[in-house]
C-alpha cells in the first residue's frame, strides 16, 4: 500500500528501506523533496507530522540532514535529505503551512543557511547571537547563556494582549490580537517563554534510559504520554516487544491522564463562560482521578512509570479494587458534563472560530480540534500502540468545526476514556505477568513513536548513539501543531470571543516550548 | 494583602497543585486569598508564589516589567514551590534555565535590579503536594497576623 503510494509520487524503490513493522525510511535528494512532500501530503491525503534538523557530524562524516515525518493510517514514513555544511536547505512551507515552524526551528538551531529572507532569530529572540546553535553537536548542553542575553521583545505598538487562562494557570506567553472595531483582523502569537532546553539535555546530559523521566517532565498536565511516545519510538528503533501487562499499564495511565486533562480545561472553559458551579463540579470530578492515579502510581502526577521495553512496577488487585470504586464514583459526578452541554453559555458558541476541514488538512490541526472538523484521524485507533488494539472505543466525529463542537467533543472524549478504563480494569492480566523486555542499545537507528495525546498526537523521533545515549530526540508536541490554526480561527471574530476561542484550542505551552517558538502563525 | 504569583517556565504540574492546595488553604482559614498578580506590575507585595526553573525567556519578561516600574522591588514572603523553583531541578545545567530561584535573583541583581524577600520557604517534591502547599500556607498567614487580617 505504502510503497504503491510512494511509487505513484515518483519515489526510487531503491531509496526506501523498511526499518520497522510499519516504518519506513525515504533516502531523498534535494531537489526531489518538494515535489515528493507535495504529492504525498497535498494529492495523496497524508497527515504532515513534523520536521526536524539533524546535526550528523558525531555519526558520520560532517554533513546535516533534514527529516521529515509523514504519517497515514498504519504507516510512518519517514523522509531523510542529507545536506553539506554549507548548502543552503530545502524547504516546503510556502505549499505547505504546517511545516513553517519546524523548518524555521531546524534553521535556527542548527544555523543551517537558507535561500529565504530571515531577518531574526525565530526561536531564541531573546537577543542572542547567531553564533548559539543549541542542537550542533559541539555546543555543550551546560553552556551559560544569561550574560549574552539581552531581552530585546518588540511588540507592535497597536497589539491588544489577551488572557485566556484561569489566573491559576499561568503560562506567560503572548497571544496579540489586532482588532478594527469589532473584527480580529491579525494575530501574533510570541513564544519560547518556556523554552527549557530539554532536547539537547536529553541528547547530552542523560542516558537513553533515564529520559524517560525527564520526557514525563515536558508537561505537568499530559506527561505520561510523552514519555509513552519516547519509550515507543526507541522500542521502535532497537525493535523491542513490550509485555502484555506493561502495555494494559501504559492504556490504563493514559486514559487516567486523559481524563485529567479534559476535565482541567472543559472546568477552565466554564470558568470562562461564566458557568462557576460546574467549574467547581468538575474540579471536584477530576480530583477523583488525581486520587486514582495516586493509589496507582503514589504520586497524584508525573507517574514515573515507564521505561524502556517495559513499566517499572506493576499494580496489585488491592490497589485496582480500590480505583474502580473511584471509577464509579467518577461517573455518577460526570453526569454535569450533560450541564455543560445544555448550557445556554455554551451554546453561544456555535460557528464561533470556525476551522474548515481544508485549512484544518493544510495547516496540520491534531486530535480534538482536527476531529471537531471532521478529520477522521486518531492515533489510538488508526496507528493502535499500547493495547488499544484489545479495547473498544468510539473516537467521536463532528462536522461543524466551531468552539461549540471543539468543546463537546472532549466530551464525548471523557465518557469515551472511562469506558476503556472499565475495560482494562476487568483485565487479569494487569496484575500479573512481566513487566519489561531487556534491550541492548544499538546506534544510528532511528524510530518514531506516536500517541494520541490528550491534546492530540504527539510524535517523538529518536535516533540512537553510541554509550546508550540519544543522538538526536525530537519531540512534537500536539500544540505545536494546533498553534497553526491560531490566525485562521481568530481572523474574523469578535476581540470579546478570543479568550475562549483559544482556550478551545486547549494550549498546552510547556509542551510547545520544550525546545523552541516561533513569532508568526 | 497583595499577592504576586511568577510562573518562571514550569511545566503546569506545581500549578495545578498549587492551586489545589489554595483552595484548601481557603477552606481551612475560611478567608479568601486575593486575585494575585502574574506579572511584577507593583513595587511591593506582601506574598510571592514561584515556580519553575527560571527560563531565559522569563528572565526576559521580568526585566522587562522590573524596567518598567523601577529597579527596586519588595516581594514579601516568598513561597519557592516544587523541585524547579528549588534548584533547578531536573534542567539545572540546561542552557535555556537559570536554575532555580536563588540563581535567577542573582541574575537579576548583576543587572542591577534590587530585589527584597522578606523571608524564602521552599517546598520541594515534583509537583508539590497540595498538602504541603496548604501547610506552609496556613503557618505563613498565622505566623504573620497582619497579612491575615487584611484577608477577607
Amino acid at each position: 500500500m505504502v510503497i504503491k503510494i510512494l511509487e505513484e509520487c515518483e519515489v526510487d524503490p531503491q531509496n526506501v528501506s523498511k526499518i520497522g513493522p510499519d516504518t519506513f525510511l525515504i533516502d531523498l535528494d534535494k531537489r526531489q523533496l518538494r515535489d515528493v512532500i507535495k504529492c504525498l501530503v497535498l494529492d495523496k491525503g497524508l497527515h504532515f507530522s513534523t520536521c526536524l534538523g539533524v546535526d550528523y557530524s558525531g555519526l558520520r562524516q560532517g554533513s546535516m540532514a533534514l527529516i521529515y515525518v509523514v504519517t497515514r493510517p498504519s504507516s510512518k514514513i519517514i523522509i531523510r535529505v542529507t545536506l553539506n555544511e554549507n548548502e543552503s536547505i530545502p524547504y516546503v512551507h510556502d505549499i505547505l503551512p504546517a511545516a513553517e515552524w519546524c523548518e524555521l526551528e531546524a534553521m535556527d538551531l542548527l544555523g543551517l543557511k537558507t535561500s529565504l529572507p530571515v531577518e531574526d532569530r525565530f526561536i531564541l529572540h531573546w537577543g542572542l547571537p547567531s553564533k548559539v546553535q543549541p542542537l550542533r553537536k559541539e555546543f555543550k548542553h551546560n553552556t551559560r547563556l544569561s550574560n549574552m542575553v539581552s531581552c530585546r521583545v518588540s511588540k507592535p505598538e497597536d497589539f491588544v494582549e489577551v488572557d485566556p487562562h484561569h489566573p491559576f494557570f499561568y503560562e506567560h506567553e503572548d497571544f496579540l490580537i489586532k482588532a478594527i472595531g469589532n473584527r480580529i483582523v491579525d494575530v501574533l502569537y510570541i513564544g519560547s517563554y518556556i523554552n527549557r532546553g530539554i532536547e539537547k539535555v536529553g541528547e547530552s546530559r542523560l542516558k537513553m534510559e533515564q529520559v524517560p523521566f525527564i520526557a514525563e517532565r515536558i508537561c505537568g498536565i499530559c506527561g505520561f504520554t510523552h514519555s509513552t511516545a519516547y519509550c515507543q519510538a526507541v522500542e521502535s528503533a532497537l525493535d523491542i516487544d513490550v509485555p502484555e501487562r506493561a502495555r494494559f499499564e501504559r492504556t490504563l495511565m493514559l486514559e487516567l491522564e486523559r481524563l485529567e486533562s479534559h476535565l482541567l480545561l472543559l472546568a477552565l472553559i466554564a470558568y470562562s463562560v461564566g458557568l462557576r458551579d460546574i467549574f467547581l463540579g468538575l474540579l471536584r470530578s477530576r480530583e477523583i482521578v488525581m486520587n486514582a492515579c495516586d493509589i496507582l502510581v503514589g504520586n497524584r502526577k508525573m507517574y514515573g512509570l515507564n521505561v524502556i521495553g517495559g513499566v517499572r512496577y506493576g499494580f496489585e488487585t488491592r490497589q485496582i479494587r480500590d480505583v474502580k470504586e473511584l471509577i464509579k464514583k467518577l461517573k455518577t459526578s460526570l453526569k454535569i458534563l450533560d450541564a455543560l452541554k445544555e448550557s445556554q453559555e455554551l451554546r453561544k458558541l456555535k460557528d464561533v472560530g470556525v476551522l474548515p476541514k481544508e485549512s484544518a488538512h493544510k495547516l496540520g490541526a491534531v486530535g480534538p480540534v482536527a476531529r471537531a472538523s471532521g478529520i477522521d484521524y486518531d492515533v489510538r485507533r488508526d496507528l493502535p500502540y499500547a493495547a488499544y488494539e484489545e479495547v473498544d472505543f468510539d473516537v467521536p466525529i463532528m462536522d461543524q468545526g466551531d468552539t461549540y463542537s471543539r468543546i463537546v467533543i472532549r466530551c464525548e472524549e471523557v465518557i469515551q476514556s472511562v469506558r476503556i478504563i472499565e475495560q482494562v480494569l476487568n483485565r487479569d492480566v494487569l496484575t500479573k505477568g512481566d513487566l519489561r523486555t531487556e534491550y541492548y542499545p544499538a546506534p544510528g537507528k532511528i524510530g518514531v513513536g506516536m500517541t494520541e495525546a490528550p491534546r492530540g498526537e504527539n510524535v517523538h523521533l529518536v535516533i540512537t548513539g553510541h554509550d546508550s545515549r540519544l543522538y538526536r530526540w525530537k519531540v512534537r508536541a500536539p500544540t505545536y501543531a494546533n498553534l497553526a490554526v491560531l490566525r485562521a480561527v481568530l481572523v474574523g471574530e469578535s476581540p470579546r470571543d478570543a479568550p475562549v476561542i483559544i482556550a478551545s484550542l486547549d494550549p498546552c505551552l510547556s509542551c510547545t516550548d520544550r525546545l523552541v517558538m516561533v513569532r508568526r502563525t | 494583602m497583595r499577592m504576586l504569583y511568577l510562573n518562571l517556565g514550569g511545566c503546569n504540574g506545581c500549578d495545578i497543585e498549587l492551586l489545589a492546595g489554595v483552595v484548601r488553604a481557603m477552606e481551612k482559614l475560611g478567608r479568601e486569598l486575593p486575585h494575585p498578580d502574574h506579572s511584577v506590575k507593583s513595587e511591593r507585595y506582601d506574598l510571592t508564589l514561584v515556580t519553575g526553573p527560571g527560563t531565559l525567556g522569563n528572565l526576559c519578561r521580568i526585566i522587562r516589567d522590573l524596567e518598567r516600574i523601577g529597579k527596586e522591588v519588595d516581594l514579601g514572603h516568598v513561597v519557592v514551590l516544587g523541585s524547579c523553583a528549588c534548584g533547578g531541578g531536573i534542567w539545572y545545567d540546561s542552557y535555556m534555565v537559570c536554575g532555580g530561584w536563588d540563581l535567577f535573583l542573582k541574575e537579576l541583581s548583576s543587572r542591577g535590579f534590587r530585589i527584597r524577600c522578606r523571608s524564602t520557604i521552599y517546598v520541594t517534591g515534583c509537583p508539590v503536594r497540595p498538602e504541603d502547599v496548604e501547610k506552609v500556607l496556613v503557618q505563613l498567614l498565622h505566623n504573620y497576623p497582619n497579612l491575615i487580617s487584611s484577608l477577607r
